[in-house]
């Protein structure tokens, strides 16, 4: 008995150094403790794309590229044009009508907004006409059009053009002159907004 | 994807759109950007002209005078008229006879004429004696067309005679304005 009881405490010690020495080899082994989770979050951010067609409307009718010759006092001609909004956000369209050269100093011009697609050819309006440039009584020196306002992504305007060479041209000044006329609109897209939703 | 409690947040990602903004906020307009379009259509007025070609023209082709001394077998002469300009014209003039009892008729044709004689000739004008008359030389005249012109002043025995149809007298009319939309 009295050696038993005398053996009990010296095992316990054994035992006792043999767990420091486990837990020695252990903590020495740096590479045991790097276990490690992620994570992450995605935003995906694209850029708006701004871009108009200026393209001619009513189908089948005169196209801007059918040149005018001859032209004569009082002599008028019509003109359709599709305004499309192409870009991916709402535009402000703004235009003009220009020409070269001399001709333009005897030109006169009425432009209107159409609510709705001509028919190919003609030259009224089937929904709400608005006047961007002049009248149809009294056309308007060519330059800036009102404001056609805010467009859609994917929207149209549908614009009637006259164009009138004064009745009372000088024969001095205007016989034998050539002239280009330019209809052309910039879109603009306004950012600044919060666009935390989207 | 799951997002692991304790992690990071996905710093990289932010920073992207955080360079977008920053892009905008540079322009100072807040996103000015503009598409633009155009269309084009070319023009040109016409042009004016005519020339009188013949023995007796003045001016350069602009006007004519015919003196000579009648006889009792009468007196023709011829002259031409074009058009020079680039659309049809019609031109006219006044023409005056002067001398003793004289007067003079105006013929026109398409073809060429021999004395009075021509195939589809037209009587234009009688222009008596001291009066100016208007006279229209070619009607809706194609450009570059060309018309023949006889005067023909009957016969008085002694007579000095002078046709004239001064270059300042002349005039081009034109149709009134149309609608060119088809060109």
């Amino acid at each position: 008995m009295t050696e038993s009881t005398n053996r009990a405490p010296r095992n316990r010690r054994r035992a006792a150094a043999l767990l420091l020495s486990v837990g020695a080899v252990l903590t020495a082994s740096g590479t045991w403790a790097a276990w490690q989770s992620t994570g992450s979050l995605t935003q995906a951010v694209d850029s708006a794309n701004v871009t108009v067609n200026v393209a001619d409307g009513g189908t089948g009718a005169a196209t801007w590229t059918t040149g005018i010759t001859n032209l004569l006092p009082g002599d008028y001609f019509y003109r359709w044009v599709d305004v499309t909004n192409t870009g991916s956000v709402s535009q402000t369209f703004a235009a003009s009508l220009t020409g070269s050269s001399t001709l333009p100093g005897a030109l006169t011009a009425w432009v209107s907004n159409c609510s709705v697609a001509f028919t190919a050819g003609s030259t009224t309006c089937s929904g709400t006409s608005t006047d961007l440039l002049g009248s149809s009584a009294t056309p308007a020196a060519l330059g800036s059009l009102s404001s056609l306002g805010s467009v859609s992504a994917g929207a149209a305007k549908h614009l009637l053009v006259k164009v009138v060479f004064s009745a009372s041209a000088n024969q001095a000044t205007y016989q034998n002159q050539s002239s280009t006329l330019t209809f052309s609109v910039t879109g603009t897209a306004t950012g600044g907004n919060d666009r935390t939703n989207g | 994807m799951p997002h692991a409690i304790g992690t990071a947040l996905p710093r990289a990602t932010w920073v992207v759109a955080a360079a977008a903004v920053l892009s905008l906020v540079s322009s100072g307009t807040w996103g000015a950007w503009q598409g633009t379009g155009a269309r084009n259509g070319t023009l040109t007025s016409a042009q004016l002209g005519y020339s009188l070609t013949g023995s007796n023209v003045t001016g350069g082709g602009t006007g004519y005078s015919w003196g000579f001394l009648l006889s009792l077998a009468g007196a023709t002469d011829h002259f031409s008229v074009t058009n020079t300009g680039s659309v049809a014209e019609t031109i006219s003039g006044t023409m005056t006879v002067t001398g003793l009892g004289a007067s003079a008729t105006v013929y026109g044709c398409a073809n060429a004429f021999s004395g009075t004689t021509c195939t589809g000739r037209v009587t234009l004008a009688t222009v008596p004696n001291g009066t100016p008359t208007a006279v229209t030389l070619a009607t809706n005249l194609a450009a570059s067309g060309t018309y023949n012109i006889a005067v023909s002043v009957p016969g008085l025995l002694g007579v000095t005679v002078t046709v004239a149809m001064p270059a300042n007298s002349m005039a081009i009319t034109l149709r009134s304005g149309i609608d060119r939309t088809s060109g």
